[in-house]
């Protein structure tokens, strides 16, 4: 079964934000706490770690399209 | 006698006559003091150099005759007579003098620094106009409490060409701080006449442009200063603000013991001689008051075997043993620890850098009111990169302030705002601004603690945004943390991770030293682990990022993820990389980074900063000097090339160390 990583909670005041980069391509190793994707916010622009190691098996999100605190992202085969 | 004569007089009269007595002995005391202090800077026991205020001691006596104990007072380089006017030992100023051990500062400061703090007199200041911030921040502190303490800063006519100073009147005068400015135009900046330094016959039409009253007075009338002070205190005390006051006045003396330039009139200096305050005063005691000759001479005596007693008790007090040299550089004083609730590892919540700097600054003000907020733009706006937002709107405009463009005085009034109690959180828009307040980080605030005898300490911090990559070309984009390594007193802290920023901001806050704070701009909107609650992480204390057993890479700053990445990228080709970040780049934790090397044999050092003169020298000296025979291959440096920063976007980033290069490094030594 393959980790699914969800949108970590970014601070106080931000619900949502918009998929704007994936900085490890699908089938690609991960680490844990490695920069993984990008999303814009109403405070910039902000790099996500992923939240576990492994190989990046499917990209959840597509770019630009807007996405929940907790929706998931990402599959990290561990 | 001097009693005898009291009770036979009228009430009334006899409140004058004290009134009078009392300022006699002060003028009279300071006179002799300085006279005494030349024979011994004759005799060869005073060194290096002292400027006696004989002529001037209207203008210490007038000023500082009615200040309460609480009251703050700043000096110059010629203080020797506010020092005494403020009611300091002459005991414990001839010990200073001499270099003892038990002078007003430990005999690190001499003529240039002696301080009463007992007496919140906060020191002579070798730097002209360099005190002014201070008195204004001590007395801003004790107003943001709620008291009514004043201030009083003294400076010269040639001090008044320091933009400092106006700078200070400024800030003064928006924020009402209870500050009173005392020019003493002695006619004379060393060797330069009054009216080749300023175009305006007098100072006190400049200050008036502030928005303060600002008056001229003769300052060889101890009343008249008297008076002019006294309704600038009355003033300051009922939160109406600054005023300035010039006393115009003369130095009998050379500019100093060891200087006489330059060359005077023998009928200009017997013009001013004819109005010596001490004769005056002499006179008014003698005839006025009709004490009589006799009887003032007798006081004169008292006066002179009080400092007779003083010099015999500073002559035979001990020196400061050696030991003392590293004594009271950096305060020690534990503060209060808030150890993580998690380590970033098993942290899940992610924020970016700029908003862990925003949560330790909301929690810390909320824990302690002392805590005071201020630079360009950090109010309403919330600072460049949003570090101070919503500050202003949960803690008011009070604590939370925008400031004028004066990077010296809003630095200097941090200093000012830390020694009289508060805690200042200071932000300097970007650090290549920083090089306009070097003289009150390295001169003052880095070095008050240690001059003043190891006693008082400077609770400030001092943010700034460093770095490049965001192509604001050469003077908005330096790394300049090594000029700041090489400050004994100033400690260098430079985060690189949300979790690190919030933890280690929240520790420069609480701690008691003057502490630089160091963010790089690109790491800003960056997200990394960082745990909700409040938190501190010790300063001083290296921190290994990754784990490895084939290469050290001390990386620092936005250095630290490109390490990082290169050590995953090199991981899956097998090589094994220890990434350390020194976090604190002063004071320094070598020791972790020598046990790293101990066991990789291997060293590169990451900095944005030039490779020259960079912080890289002396993490790779120190390496070699500890751990030579470790070293299985000559050590490497990346860092930037030795030019200022441009524009153009590939040029910036030809500039700026890459992955690469630091791969490359790694390989080198491998090789
Ligand atoms: C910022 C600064 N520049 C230069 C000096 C060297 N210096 C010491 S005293 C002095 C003259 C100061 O004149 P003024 O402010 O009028 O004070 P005075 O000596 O007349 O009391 C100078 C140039 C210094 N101490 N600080
Ligand atoms: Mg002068």
């Amino acid at each position: 079964m393959p980790h699914v990583m969800k949108l970590p909670p970014l601070g106080q005041t931000i619900e949502e934000a918009k998929m704007a980069e994936w900085l490890v391509p699908e089938g690609k190793p991960v680490d844990k706490d490695e920069p993984l994707l990008v999303v814009e916010t109403d405070k910039g622009n902000l790099e996500v770690n992923a939240d576990a190691g492994g190989t990046v098996k499917r990209h959840l999100v597509k770019i630009g399209v807007m996405v929940k605190i907790g929706d998931a992202v990402a599959e990290i085969e561990t | 006698m001097v009693a005898t004569i009291a009770r036979s007089a009228s009430p009334a009269n006899k409140d004058a006559l004290e009134d009078r007595l009392n300022v006699y002995r002060k003028l009279k005391r300071i006179r002799l003091f300085e006279e005494r202090l030349a024979v011994l800077f004759q005799e060869g026991k005073v060194y290096g150099t002292a400027h006696p205020c004989v002529g001037q001691e209207a203008t210490a006596v007038g000023a500082l005759i009615d200040l309460r104990k609480e009251d703050y007072v700043a000096g110059t380089h010629r203080s020797h007579g506010h020092c005494i006017a403020k009611g300091a030992d002459l005991g414990r100023m001839m010990m200073e003098l001499l270099g003892r051990e038990d002078g007003y500062c430990g005999g690190k400061g001499g003529s240039m620094h002696i301080a009463a703090l007992d007496l919140n007199m906060l020191g002579c200041n070798g730097i002209v106009a360099g005190g002014i911030p201070h008195v204004a921040g001590a007395a801003m502190a004790a107003q943001l409490r709620g008291e009514d303490r004043v201030g009083i800063g003294f400076l010269g006519d040639g001090a008044a060409n320091q933009g400092l100073l106006y700078e200070t009147l400024n800030l003064a005068a928006i924020w009402k701080i209870p500050l009173i400015v005392v020019c003493e135009n002695n006619q004379y900046a060393l060797s330069a006449r009054y009216h080749e330094t300023q175009a305006t016959p007098d100072i006190a039409t400049k200050a008036a442009g502030f928005g303060m009253p600002s008056e001229v007075v003769d300052g060889m009338d101890v009343d008249a200063v008297r008076a002019a002070v006294g309704k600038a205190i009355a003033r300051a005390r009922r939160g109406d603000g600054p005023s300035f006051i010039e006393c115009k006045t003369y130095r009998f003396l050379g500019h100093s013991l060891r200087n006489d330039r330059p060359k005077r009139a023998p009928e200009e200096i017997a013009s001013w001689k004819a109005r010596d305050p001490v004769a005056k005063n002499r006179a008014l005691l003698a005839d006025d008051h009709g004490l009589g000759s006799a009887a003032v001479d007798a006081i004169d005596a008292e006066e002179s075997k009080a400092i007779e007693v003083a010099v015999k008790v500073a002559e035979a007090a001990a020196d400061p043993t050696r030991d003392k040299l590293l004594a009271g550089i950096y305060c020690d004083d534990p503060y209060e620890q808030t150890p993580p609730p998690r380590s970033a590892a098993d942290e899940k919540r992610q924020i970016s850098y700029a908003q862990a700097l925003n949560e330790a600054l909301m929690a810390e003000m909320e824990r302690d009111s002392s805590i005071i907020v201020f630079g360009e733009d950090v109010g309403e706006g919330g600072g460049v990169f949003g570090v101070t937002t919503g500050l202003q709107a949960k803690y008011g405009a009070a604590r939370c302030r925008d400031t004028p463009i004066s990077e010296q005085a809003i630095t200097g009034l941090g200093v000012g705002l830390a020694l009289g109690g508060a805690r200042p959180v200071v932000e300097i828009q970007f650090m290549d601004i920083m090089t306009l307040a070097v003289d009150q980080l390295v001169n003052q605030a880095a070095k008050i603690r240690y001059m003043l005898g190891g006693k008082p300490t400077v609770p400030m911090v001092l943010r700034s945004p460093l770095g490049a990559g965001i192509r604001l070309a050469a003077q908005h984009s330096q790394s300049l943390e090594a000029w700041y390594m090489h400050v004994p007193g100033l400690t260098v802290v430079m985060p690189s991770t949300p979790y690190d920023a919030k933890g280690l901001l929240t520790s420069a806050i609480r701690s008691p030293n003057p502490i630089i704070f160091l963010e790089h701009k690109q790491l800003y909107f960056l997200s990394g682990p960082v745990p909700a609650e409040h938190y501190t992480l010790p300063i001083g204390k290296a921190d290994v990022k990754r784990e490895g057993k084939d290469v050290t890479v001390v990386a620092t700053g936005a250095m630290v993820r490109k390490a990082l990445q290169v050590a995953r990228k090199l991981g899956r080709e097998g090589i094994s990389m220890e990434v350390v970040d020194p976090v604190t780049l002063s004071p320094l934790d070598i020791d972790t980074i020598i046990a790293s090397v101990r066991k990789t044999g291997r060293l590169v050092v990451a900095h944005e900063a030039c490779r020259f003169g960079g912080p890289g020298g002396e993490i790779v000296a120190a390496v070699v000097e500890h751990a030579f025979k470790d070293l299985k291959a000559p050590p490497q440096r990346v860092g930037a090339p030795f030019t200022p920063v441009p524009y153009n976007q590939a040029l910036e980033l030809a500039y700026i160390p890459d992955e690469e290069q630091i791969a490359a490094a790694v390989q080198a030594t491998l090789r």
